[in-house]
């Protein structure tokens, strides 16, 4: 059959619509049925297996009554552990009884005896071969040739982490942890290089061995197979090779496959494909292509890897889709910043694109504390920074389609800041006569100053702001001196020292991406010479004074927003940087509904690593520190690292999922290496807090509880003042979920076990990014319109809003659409991105900002925006 | 005795041997899945007679399990499971007693070619193994995610994405003898 029309036939018969009124009779004749019978007295009654086996000697000498007759059989058909009693009767019987020459006399039985008989040995056959344990196989499947880091053996709840030359069994589960990577040999020499956070289990059936990647990355050279295919499956793809080398990438949004050597058929969805070396192919469009060589950059044999992609032409492809217009990709006025320029922002010439470029400039300050105070020291004794766009946005129709702002430091001193932007239209330099002319009859307040001759000009303290028009470039600057060695440069035709430091090429490399607006500060020079000089009063945590660039851009591709930030590191990330992991695969929001209202997750380091680093970030500050923690862990008998920090995993979520009111339903997941550590943990705590009870009373419960196969645990605090509550956690596989109730995390159970989790709602999965990732190192998820919209609306219904309030309440519903913010941890850098904005609090919304404009915004300009007369300044 | 006979006098049998106060709990649950056990009964049976039938049997085996059975902890995914292989177990058993008339078996008009082919994939799912039949109709019929089936079976998700793949292979060869036959494209039918 045509897989088109075998599709077309599963796809009707699945969306068949069937009449509702059929349903309901059918469902009211079946419960009359059953409502009108269990009022019947019976005196036996069938409950449990036990019932049903005391009926086996009855069914065996055939005098059950026929109801019962059929009752017996129908169990025995569900139910394997009364099936086995059966026949355990049933030969046990036959020792008792000899039957051979009932067997003799009757030719049909003795016929039905040899077929089952050899019904069984074609079962038993078929059972020890597909198990591997027929004579040369083995239940064995794999050993773990080499380990670097830790790897772990996860069955059902336990974790257990095992050495190398482990071997591994017949499905048998492993997992390499954070940071780790493994070598896995299996019994045909096919080797299985698992990166970090792989989640892998080898099975041999018929055709062949079959290597299922649940989750992170794999490269497998595969061996010559003898007979059959070596198989790799995940979860939306399956590949079959016969011996050769290749990657795959398996994660959230799906599974990229990339071909070293050899030949890898590939079978996703109702689409097959053969790659051959070179190629790669994904499961899932939102899954792009990424150079091979970063694809397999992180295995050990990396560098024999590309050794052998050299030899194949076509290896590295550009990305193809150039953004349309408005994206820049080189400046020519980056030639004439200033030599010392640290701080870089490029902004294109829209409407009010200066009042943009002022916004968004004290947006990025607001983000970085650091960057705040350089400036608040920059701005010391000279003309602020907002003061000097607001004189200048006047004149931008004149100009080119990009203004640039650069400052500059020159060993501990900061520069002052230069404007340059090419003239498109003349008349200018007479519009800005005019506006110094009407600027200097308010003697105090002169803001511009046109400069004729920058030469002529003496420098002196107070300038206001000087512009000076050379042909079609403006420069602006309220520094003589830096105006002067600007327009040398431009004289020169560019070729500052600038041009040779790593931050200028920082820049360069933006506007090669495409850059509409861009921000670049070479915090390498701002902010660990500041901090420095603060005589280590305040001192940087460990691993930030490593930080080098950040750079924030902002882009629309075909009407898509793009915002993103990048912060660089001069080596690999350490300290404080590092907590946050590379992007793997996050398997805790598997436990997280689609109805989620804000959902915030993370791969980290190695908990035990970071408490460390915090312990020492304490101690640096606090002398008693040690001595405290000491006291604490002797009161507790809790070595907080080896007890409480160790037996974490690498990965947390914090969802808030489910009613708001009355109070907000919460999940916190954390994956867990070994719970029973954690477990006895807790229970320490818990004894230790009731030991140490406060005055007020207050003491905790740990309360344990079994629900089916699942076990729950309650602690429950109670004061004497009456106030109590509870936090309910439980262990589920390699997670510790903890909430406000039972039922919640059950229902983060039941969401898993469903598959009706975040990761595959249409609405998460719309807001994933194009880009080369298959996983992220931290995402921030937020949909609070099913939330917030009905609380809104009873508000407004309530009738004591003022309008003003209504109108703010109308701009949250309006921009409470979901978005996410998402980020991606390198070796030495962090990116954090977003194409959907944070409640309509985005570049590209603030330039619609009133009427229907984001929340935010409104709530906060809202009364300036309402009084568009009234002075800002 | 007759495969319907059969089913009915079963029903007869589970209904006289039901003799446990019906709890709250299994009210509740039959008036919020109820349809769903008929719907998933229906996509593989075909016909609404079987569906009813698979509906009373689910139940009446849940009510069976009595009050001292632990609690669901995925109800609806039990539900479904056991429509499916209930239904299965119908289709199944019709096979073997290949004397029942098909009049006598559903009381549904006939429904034509493309209820014949619906038949022949029940026959060709009925003929699997049955895990693999139960896995088929989770994904395709019923339309879950390979690690949903993984967690209501127990089974590696990977595990149910190879048996996912093979059985349709599979499925397609079995019916691809009876498209050349009739060469007829399927159009469902409504009850």
């Amino acid at each position: 059959m045509k897989k088109e029309k075998f599709d077309q036939m599963l796809s009707e018969i699945r969306n068949e619509q069937i009449d509702e009124k059929v349903i309901v009779q059918a469902g009211e004749r079946v419960w009359n049925s059953i409502a009108g019978v269990s009022s019947t007295e019976v005196s036996s009654v069938l409950r449990t297996c036990s019932d049903f086996q005391a009926l086996i000697p009855g069914y065996l000498t055939k005098t059950l009554v026929p109801s019962r007759l059929l009752l017996f059989e129908d169990h025995m058909h569900a139910c394997v552990a009364c099936r086995r009693a059966v026949e355990r009767a049933r030969k046990s019987e036959s020792q008792v009884v000899l039957r051979l020459e009932n067997y003799r006399r009757d030719s049909r039985i003795w016929q039905w005896a040899w077929g089952a008989m050899g019904v069984a040995v074609v079962a038993l056959v078929t059972f020890l071969i597909d198990q591997g344990l027929f004579p040369g196989q083995h239940p064995i499947r794999a050993a773990v040739q080499s380990v670097d880091g830790s790897i772990y053996s996860v069955d059902g709840g336990s974790v257990e982490l095992i050495p190398a030359g482990y071997q591994i069994r017949n499905g048998q589960e492993i997992r390499t942890a954070k940071g780790s990577t493994a070598v896995v040999r299996l019994l045909d020499g096919s080797l299985v290089e698992m990166g970090e956070r792989a989640d892998v289990e080898v099975s041999r059936g018929w055709k062949g061995t079959t290597i299922h990647l649940d989750g992170g990355q794999v490269i497998v050279q595969a061996a010559k197979q003898r007979s059959g295919h070596l198989y790799l499956a995940t979860d939306d793809c399956l590949m079959s090779v016969k011996g050769t080398i290749f990657s795959v990438n398996h994660g959230i949004k799906g599974s990229r496959v990339s071909v070293i050597e050899g030949v890898v058929r590939m079978d996703y969805g109702e689409r097959t494909a053969e790659l051959h070396a070179g190629d790669q192919a994904s499961s899932n469009s939102s899954v792009s292509k990424v150079p091979i060589q970063d694809e397999i950059a992180w295995s050990r044999n990396a560098a024999k890897y590309m050794a052998l992609l050299g030899d194949f032409a076509v290896l590295q492809k550009q990305l193809a889709a150039i953004p349309g217009p408005g994206l820049r990709y080189s400046s020519d006025l980056l030639p004439y910043v200033p030599d010392q320029t640290v701080i870089y922002a490029a902004i294109p010439n829209l409407t009010n694109t200066l009042t943009e470029a002022q916004r968004l400039f004290q947006d990025r300050l607001q983000q970085s504390p650091a960057l705040r105070n350089w400036w608040q020291q920059q701005q010391r004794g000279g003309a602020k920074l907002e003061d000097l766009l607001n004189e200048v946005k006047t004149f931008s129709s004149y100009l080119g389609d990009e203004i640039v702002l650069a400052a500059g430091k020159n060993g501990q001193t900061d520069t002052a800041p230069v404007i340059l932007a090419r003239v498109r239209q003349p008349g200018l330099q007479e519009f800005l006569q005019t506006e110094a002319a009407r600027l200097s009859s308010n003697p105090a307040r002169a803001g511009l100053e046109m400069v004729r001759d920058p030469r002529a000009v003496k420098p002196m303290p107070g300038h206001p702001l000087l512009v000076y028009v050379d042909n079609d470039l403006m420069i602006a600057s309220p520094n003589v001196s830096e105006m002067q060695r600007v327009v040398m440069r431009v004289r020169e035709g560019g070729g500052s020292s600038f041009s040779t430091t790593p931050f200028h090429q920082q820049i360069v490399n933006a506007y090669q991406e495409g850059v509409e607006w861009l921000f670049c500060a070479d915090l390498e020079q701002i902010v660990v010479q500041n901090v420095h000089t603060d005589s280590g009063s305040n001192r940087l945590p460990p691993g930030v004074g490593d930080v080098r660039y950040l750079t924030m851009e902002h882009r629309d591709l075909s009407g898509v927003p793009e915002s993103q930030a990048v912060l660089n590191f001069a080596s690999e990330r350490q300290g404080v940087a590092s907590w946050l992991a590379a992007p793997a695969s996050m398997g805790s929001l598997e436990f997280v509904s689609p109805d989620a209202s804000i959902v915030t997750a993370a791969v980290i380091k190695n908990p035990r690593s970071i408490m460390e680093e915090v312990f020492q970030i304490i101690g640096s500050s606090d002398s008693n520190f040690e001595e405290d923690l000491a006291r604490f862990e002797s009161k507790t008998g809790v070595n907080v690292l080896s007890d409480l920090a160790a037996p974490l995993g690498g990965e947390v979520t914090l969802a808030f999922d489910g009613p708001v009111l009355p109070t907000p339903r919460w999940k916190l997941i954390f994956e867990v290496y070994d719970p029973a550590t954690l477990q006895s943990t807790i229970e320490k705590l818990v004894d230790s807090f009731n030991r140490e009870r406060n005055a007020s009373g207050e003491s905790l419960q740990l309360t344990k509880r079994q629900a089916g196969s699942q076990t729950y645990f309650a602690i429950r605090s109670s004061s004497a003042k009456g106030l109590n509550s509870e936090v309910d956690y439980a262990f589920v596989d390699s997670y510790f979920i903890a909430a406000p109730d039972v039922a919640t995390i059950s229902q983060a159970i039941q969401s898993r076990q469903a598959g009706y989790s975040l990761t595959h709602a249409t609405t998460f999965r719309s807001l994933l990014p194009k880009d080369g990732y298959t996983n992220f190192s931290a995402i921030f998820y937020h949909n609070i319109g099913p939330v917030v919209g009905p609380i809104a609306e009873q508000l407004k219904s309530s009738g004591a809003l003022t309008p003003q309030q209504r109108q703010s309440i109308d701009a949250l519903i309006a921009n409470s659409a979901p978005g996410l913010i998402y980020a991606y941890g390198q070796p030495d850098r962090i990116v954090v991105a977003s194409n959907s904005g944070f409640m309509g609090f985005d570049l590209g919304t603030l330039l619609t900002m009133g009427h229907n404009g984001p929340f935010f915004p409104q709530m906060l300009l809202g009364g300036a925006l309402n009084h568009p007369g009234t002075p800002t300044q | 005795m007759t495969e319907d006979n059969r089913r009915r006098t079963l029903r007869t049998a589970l209904a006289e041997d039901a003799a446990i106060a019906i709890p709250d709990e299994l009210e509740r649950s039959f008036r919020d899945h109820h349809g769903l056990v008929f719907r998933t009964a229906y996509r593989i049976t075909g016909n609404v007679a079987d569906a009813e039938d698979v509906l009373q049997t689910v139940f009446l085996r849940l009510l069976r399990r009595g009050r001292e059975a632990d609690t669901l902890e995925n109800e609806e995914g039990y539900l479904r499971r056991a429509a499916v292989n209930t239904a299965l177990d119908i289709v199944r058993a019709r096979q073997a007693n290949r004397e029942v008339e098909l009049e006598e078996l559903s009381t549904d008009p006939p429904q034509g070619d493309a209820m014949e082919l619906r038949q022949a994939l029940a026959r060709a799912l009925a003929q699997l193994e049955p895990r693999r039949a139960e896995i088929f109709a989770l994904r395709f019929l019923e339309g879950l995610g390979n690690r949903e089936i993984a967690r209501l079976l127990g089974i590696s998700q990977v595990l149910v994405a190879v048996l996912v793949h093979r059985t349709r292979q599979q499925l397609r060869k079995d019916l691809r003898g009876y498209m050349r036959s009739s060469e007829l494209p399927y159009r469902g039918d409504k009850p």
